[in-house]
């Protein structure tokens, strides 16, 4: 979720629940006032009884409101009490417009007691509600209807200042998405107005600048060092090579020699590739050009002819005469001499390869034993099955490696005991 | 024959001196550019090895210098750089092969003998051991007169043979040299095997003398007086 409709979100919420909670105190209050006014003209009928009695005139000569009703009855002295207001429900004998099924209305109800030439008279007046009712519940809509409108505005105007303010970020944010640690370009990110916006780019580009030169420095590192060991490696295989020479070497010796020799091509070997990837790594390879892929594959298959005869593999090549690929050519020979060598190695006696090549995709496929290992990891370095002694380990990750640098996406996948590469540009 | 070999690798330099000397090279070794710079302007060579990572200057400047002086001497480039571009650039200044660290001296030996004889006898390169006769030019093998038909693979194996006599080839080096460094060290034996038994079988079927040796252990051996 945006952080934008979160925030919108929890407004909204928190809004509701105070407009429930406003709405009740509202009504609350309303009807509080309303009551107060109700029985203060109540207590006015009261009043104007007691004005009647003090005049000596009977209280059915008196005149009340039409939706007023008093009732005036003697009662023994002991009954008498004090002032009480009650809310009663009933219906009004004269209200013919509603109907049965109308609920009792609500009246307020004044129940007094008042002396007049030692009679205690008991004087109820009662005055229908439904009107104030009426009144207080348009005035409660009224109150929600406004309450409503303001804070749906302040939720727009909300949403509108933050999206101006989070622009900035939103900015930053799609550079670093688009940002590549390869490509060897410091990150730029443009100025703004907002201060913590600010301390935002000036800790990223810092950042990405020492992360640039380690990465650098990492991958200056690989190819130095790969590169120191050669000399090494090739003294060591040169003084083999004089070595064997020498007469009189026992079969037993040679075996040894032959050992280590073994040991000092294989080590070269893995040099050589890790040499080539960090070099892939740097772009130095970057003399891109259309390159025909028939003929590359062809003779990159003509190189195989001997194994692949002698390890009896039924070997299926198919690539369309206009498939062409746009990558350095250094690139796409490894790239393509590698996916084969991987086939015929990792295959089983008397196995099958399958190439198919079209413009815009490559898909090779040979039988093999399933990977002991995750799938995901097979591009990666040194990932190689346990029983396969063959092989440096590094010859996907340089695939991997060219397929980046190419804009060429590879997929992996294991269907029906065969290994499937699937390269399309 | 005269070579010179610059290399600033002490060890590296004593191995291949050790290695053409026994094949009958005369040999001189500069260690650094200013050395290898004096010796080019002294004296002349048949041909000169040249790493291009060289204290004092790099070995691409000595073969501008060689080809400035018109010398016919074979250079050969042997860099521990093996970019393509040091390659192009190697070659485009006239050097004559490129070899990129780590190489066999087998290897390197075979490439100094090519490029010698294509130098020295101007395009008549043919290669007389016995009663084998090669003429590398058309790729052609005769036994006695006879012709000796060889696929691609045997043809470069017999000639690789032949251009190391009489020295013990490893499996590995052999296996370089025939299919490049792509290969699966438990199925060289297989193929060489393969390779050999059907040089040696064509040969004799000619009329010629086996002369490749199993070197048990190690690889194989093409004797001859």
């Amino acid at each position: 979720m945006k952080l934008l409709q979160r925030a919108t979100l929890y407004y909204a919420i928190v809004f509701l629940v105070l407009l429930m909670v406003l709405s009740g105190f509202f009504y609350g209050i309303i009807q509080f006032f309303f009551l107060k006014s109700l029985d203060e003209s109540l207590l006015r009928e009261k009043q104007k009884v007691d004005y009647s009695f003090s005049a000596n005139k009977h209280p059915d000569q008196l005149v009340f409101d039409a939706d007023e009703e008093v009732e005036i009855r003697p009662v023994p002295l002991q009954e008498k009490q004090a002032d009480s207001y009650h809310t009663i429900y009933f219906k009004d004998e004269w209200d013919t417009t509603s109907s049965l099924q109308v609920e009792s209305e609500p009246h307020r109800e004044l129940v007094t007691f008042l002396e007049h030439k030692d009679t205690l008279y008991k004087l109820t007046i009662r005055k229908s509600m439904i009107e104030s009712e009426d009144l207080l519940s348009s005035i409660v809509l009224i109150e929600i209807l406004v309450l409503l409108i303001l804070m749906g505005s302040f939720l727009l105007v909300n949403v509108w200042i933050s999206k101006r303010l989070w622009k900035s970020f939103y900015e930053v944010l799609n550079k670093i998405k688009k940002y590549n640690l390869s490509s060897g370009d410091a990150l730029v990110l443009e100025k703004s107005s907002i201060r913590e916006f600010e301390d935002l780019n000036s800790v990223l580009q810092t950042m990405s600048a020492r992360i640039q030169k380690d990465y650098r420095v990492q991958k200056q590192f690989t190819e130095n060092a790969s590169h120191e060991l050669q000399t090494p490696l090739m003294v060591i295989r040169s003084k083999i090579e004089l070595l064997i020479q020498r007469p009189n070497l026992s079969e037993d010796q040679m075996r040894l020699l032959q050992s280590i020799d073994n040991a000092s091509q294989k080590l070269s070997h893995i040099n050589k590739a890790l040499l080539l990837l960090s070099r892939i790594e740097n772009n130095q390879f970057s003399k891109n050009e259309k390159i025909l892929l028939q003929p590359l594959i062809s003779k990159i298959v003509e190189n195989f002819t001997d194994r692949v005869h002698l390890k009896k593999l039924n070997l299926e090549l198919n690539v369309a005469a206009d498939a062409m690929l746009n990558l350095d050519p250094t690139l796409a020979e490894i790239l393509f001499t590698n996916l084969i060598q991987n086939a015929v190695r990792h295959n089983f006696h008397g196995g099958s390869i399958k190439i198919v090549v079209r413009q815009g995709k490559a898909e090779f496929s040979n039988t093999g034993e399933v990977l002991d290992f995750d799938q995901q990891a097979v591009f990666e370095r040194f990932r190689k099955s346990i029983k396969s002694d063959e092989g440096t380990g590094l010859g996907l990750a340089i695939v991997k490696e060219i397929c980046n640098v190419g804009g060429i996406t590879i997929d992996y996948k294991y269907e029906s005991n065969q290994h499937f590469f699937i390269l399309t540009w | 024959m005269k070579v010179l070999i610059i290399e600033d690798n002490k060890e590296l330099s004593q191995s291949m001196e050790a290695y053409l000397q026994s094949e009958g090279y005369l040999c001189e070794v500069a260690m650094d550019f200013d050395s290898a710079e004096e010796k080019i302007g002294l004296y002349s060579y048949d041909c000169i090895l040249i790493d291009i990572g060289l204290p004092g200057g790099s070995g691409l400047e000595l073969v501008q210098l060689l080809k400035n002086k018109r010398s016919q001497t074979g250079i050969i480039i042997i860099s521990a750089k093996g970019s393509v571009d040091d390659r192009i650039a190697g070659l485009d200044l006239g050097s004559d092969d490129y070899l990129p660290k780590p190489f066999h001296l087998s290897e390197l030996s075979a490439r100094m003998k090519a490029l010698i004889r294509r130098k020295n006898f101007e395009g008549n390169t043919e290669i007389r051991l016995e009663e084998m006769h090669i003429d590398p030019s058309a790729q052609r093998v005769t036994i006695n007169g006879q012709e000796l038909v060889l696929t691609k693979k045997e043809y470069d194996l017999l000639l690789y043979f032949v251009m190391n006599k009489n020295r013990v080839l490893t499996k590995n080096s052999i296996a370089e040299h025939l299919w490049g460094d792509n290969m699966d060290q438990a199925d060289e034996f297989d193929f060489i095997y393969t390779h050999i038994k059907n040089l040696r079988k064509k040969i004799i079927e000619k009329g010629g003398k086996d002369r490749l040796e199993t070197v048990y252990g190690m690889g194989y051996k093409y004797s001859s007086s």
